[in-house]
Formats: structure tokens, C-alpha cells, sequence
């Protein structure tokens, strides 16, 4: 009877815990431990950022040509008269002007769970806010959960729990995007409309339907496609982004945020 | 038991944080020591204080290891529960009633085997639903199951020899 009792009390609580993992990373012992695991475990994840510097280099040298293009772009709308320079310099400013980033570095990450996380090195002293972005210059990587003094703790979009509202770039269509469970690079985009023709090949970007990510974000391919239960079409993607080898991010705060949620609670 | 069980104990707990945190073979393997080293917890321990202790533990390794707390604590205290019941339908009931140590050679490698691996299916069952029931296939996890019950049998017993008294 006692033994019954016992078990159920504590099977309860470590349900409890389970559910309720989101508000639990926030408690001042779990924010211990998240400095805990970064300090620690992520001794061992410099050794394998040692070994990976020159991927680290390539990757670097890559997002440098990229911006140095759009940099000139830029700096040359005079030339593109099918164009107003003022709407250009309106498209550049619109992506990202609602947001402002924060560099950042991975000090743990997880990669064999089925909830997988992220362990940051930039804290509440830094500007970090709760469901602020984790992006990267290849695509997403997740959202910042539990926010301490020096770390933030972030789902990892390898994660059942994080899902992507996103949109095929040639059809537009807008489905939404989780992690495939399995490998490191890998998505699926569920809820596509029969109407829309799927190309192979085709890019996913995100939608800018969320209040937490950028739109036109590029976060992978498309290589394959199913039709489920004959209503919706689930596309496989390649992401872009390979989780074993990242390790700068940029968090992005979206600054009207709070303006979007105040509106949301208006009419709920 | 060995004298040193204790320290074991703790060395082998900190071994499952570095389980958590560093070996990743596959998505189809999960490996866990937790479910051995609760089940092969001294028969004086009754089941009030083996789900205490057991629930401690994996709340720790939840924190400082896995990252979801909770899931460790959930899976493990079914094994707990039926550790003792479990002990006397294998072993037989005079192990309990006399506190004895569970020995590999009196008792045989083949119930003791049996023993973790029901241990083991306890634990890998509860905690392979709670990851990633909604995420995956049936399938997916139904092998997820099968592939890590055979490696962490095999973990198990060797857990059970550095454990128990020769």
C-alpha cells in the first residue's frame, strides 16, 4: 500500500517535471546547471571545435563573400532601374529591421536525444529575452527557453517540440516544418495543400507568420515528397544546416514582439 | 555486495552523465546503465527507499546531463517498484527475507540476465514513449526498442560483474 503510494506521488511529480520542461528550465537550479553544463560539457565541445576549425574557417570565408555581395548590391540600386532605389533599400530594411541580432557561440549542444538543446553563452547581462531566435547564417537552429545571468538555454529545432511555419519558394505554399527525428540535417514540411505543385529542388524559406523568426530565412530543399491520408503533402527537406558542425549563432530579438502578443490577447 | 558498492555506485552515475552527453551512435541506440544499477541496489533497500533513491539519481542526471528533466525520473521508478517482487520471483524469496547479496555465481549468469533484461524492457519502454512516441513511427521506435534492449542487456551484465560479489 505504502510502496503504491509512494510511486504514484513520485511518478506524478516526474510527470509533472516532464510536462512542464519549458517552465522548468526557467527555475533558478535548472539555470545552475545550465552554467554547470556549458562550463563543463563544453570543455570537451571546444576539443571538437579545435578539430573542426578549418570546416569553422571555410564556412566563415563563405558568409563573407555572401554579405560582401549583397554589400555591393546595395550599394549599386542606382544601376537597377527596373527598380526604385527607395523600394530596395525598403526590402533590405523590412527583412530584418523589426528584429535586432546578437552574436553569439554554442557552448553545448546536444544531438542524440529526441529533444535536443542548446546551451549558449550569452545571458540576461547581454540582452538576451525569453522566445528570442537562434539563427545562423545556413538557416534555424532554435529558441531561447530559459535565459540566465551568463547562459541561455534554447530548444534545438532537433527537438519535438519546435516546429517552423514555412513557405516553398516557387508555389508559395506555407506549411510547417519539424525536425525528421533521425539525422542531423533533415526536415519534414507537413501540411501542404494537393493544389500546390511540389518541385524537387525547391527552396523552403521561413514564412514570416511567426512573431519569433524572420521571414525569408532559407532553411533548406526540398529532395522527395509523399501525399498522407490523400489530403496534404508531407516534403522532405535538406536543411542547409548540418547540427553536428554549427557553432556561432546570432539571436534575434523581435522588437514588436510584445505588440504582436498584446494584439493576439485582444481578441482571444 | 562489495564493500566499495557505494563508490561504484557514484563513479558509475557520473559514467550515465557521460553516457548522456557524449554517446551518440545512432538514433536507433539508446543506451542507459540507470535501469542496472538501481535494480542491483543492495536487497536491504526496500522499494520505498529504492524508489527514493532511484528518483534522486535520476532527477540528477536529468539536470546536469540530459537536459529534459523528468523523462530518467519517470522511466526509472517503474523499475523501482518492481525490483523486490522481481527478486523473489527469479531469485527466490529467501534472498530478501535475508537481505542477502545477489551473487552471479550462486544464482546463475542466465537468471540474472533475465533479471536486468526485464529491468531494462521496464525502462526503455516507458522511457522511449515518452521521448519520442508522437515524433516517430511505430516502427522507428519499435527498433529504437529492440536494438537498444540487446546493447544495454549486454551493458547490463557487465555492470552486474563490476557490482555484485564474486
Amino acid at each position: 500500500m505504502i510502496n503504491a503510494a509512494v510511486f504514484i506521488i513520485l511518478e506524478f511529480a516526474a510527470l509533472h517535471l516532464l510536462s512542464n520542461n519549458k517552465s522548468m528550465q526557467s527555475f533558478f537550479i535548472s539555470k545552475k546547471a545550465h552554467a554547470f553544463m556549458a562550463n563543463f560539457w563544453g570543455l570537451t565541445q571546444n576539443i571538437s571545435y579545435y578539430f573542426s576549425l578549418r570546416e569553422v574557417n571555410d564556412s566563415l570565408a563563405k558568409d563573407n563573400f555572401i554579405l560582401t555581395q549583397r554589400l555591393q548590391e546595395l550599394a549599386n540600386t542606382k544601376q537597377l532601374t527596373h527598380l526604385p532605389q527607395s523600394t530596395l533599400i525598403q526590402y533590405y530594411k523590412s527583412k530584418y529591421n523589426n528584429f535586432s541580432t546578437l552574436p553569439a557561440e554554442i557552448s553545448k549542444i546536444s544531438l542524440n536525444k529526441e529533444h535536443n538543446y542548446i546551451i549558449i553563452n550569452k545571458g540576461l547581462k547581454d540582452g538576451v529575452e525569453l522566445e528570442s531566435a537562434v539563427l545562423s547564417s545556413n538557416g534555424v537552429i532554435g529558441i531561447i527557453e530559459a535565459v540566465g545571468e551568463h547562459y541561455s538555454y534554447a530548444s534545438s529545432f532537433m527537438n519535438k517540440n519546435i516546429s517552423i511555419s514555412s513557405r516553398l519558394n516557387k508555389t508559395g505554399a506555407v506549411g510547417i516544418l519539424y525536425w525528421d527525428g533521425k539525422s542531423t540535417n533533415k526536415a519534414i514540411l507537413k501540411d501542404i495543400p494537393l493544389q500546390y505543385q511540389i518541385e524537387k529542388g525547391d527552396t523552403v524559406y521561413t514564412s514570416g507568420y511567426s512573431s519569433i523568426f524572420p521571414k525569408d530565412i532559407a532553411l533548406g530543399t526540398c529532395y522527395d515528397y509523399n501525399i498522407i491520408n490523400g489530403s496534404t503533402y508531407e516534403v522532405n527537406i535538406k536543411l542547409f544546416i548540418d547540427f553536428s558542425s554549427i557553432r556561432y549563432v546570432y539571436i534575434a530579438k523581435n522588437n514588436r514582439k510584445k505588440e504582436i502578443e498584446d494584439l493576439e490577447n485582444l481578441y482571444k | 555486495m562489495k564493500r566499495d558498492f557505494y563508490i561504484i555506485y557514484c563513479l558509475l552515475v557520473i559514467v550515465q552523465m557521460f553516457i548522456c552527453n557524449y554517446v551518440n551512435f545512432s538514433p536507433y541506440i539508446l543506451i542507459s546503465i540507470l535501469p542496472s544499477i538501481i535494480f542491483l541496489l543492495p536487497t536491504k533497500f526496500n522499494s520505498v527507499i529504492t524508489m527514493l533513491i532511484s528518483f534522486f539519481t535520476a532527477l540528477l542526471i536529468d539536470f546536469f546531463a540530459e537536459g529534459i528533466i523528468g523523462i530518467n525520473a519517470l522511466a526509472i521508478l517503474p523499475v523501482a517498484l518492481v525490483r523486490i517482487p522481481l527478486y523473489k520471483l527469479i531469485f527466490g524469496d529467501e534472498i530478501v527475507e535475508r537481505g542477502e547479496s545477489l551473487s552471479i555465481k550462486k544464482y546463475g549468469v542466465l537468471k540474472v540476465i533475465l533479471a536486468l533484461s526485464i529491468s531494462q524492457a521496464i525502462f526503455l519502454f516507458i522511457y522511449i514513449w515518452a521521448d519520442s512516441f508522437s515524433i516517430n513511427s511505430v516502427a522507428f521506435n519499435l527498433l529504437r526498442f529492440a536494438i537498444s534492449l540487446l546493447i544495454n542487456i549486454i551493458i547490463s551484465y557487465l555492470i552486474a560483474e563490476l557490482l555484485l560479489e564474486k
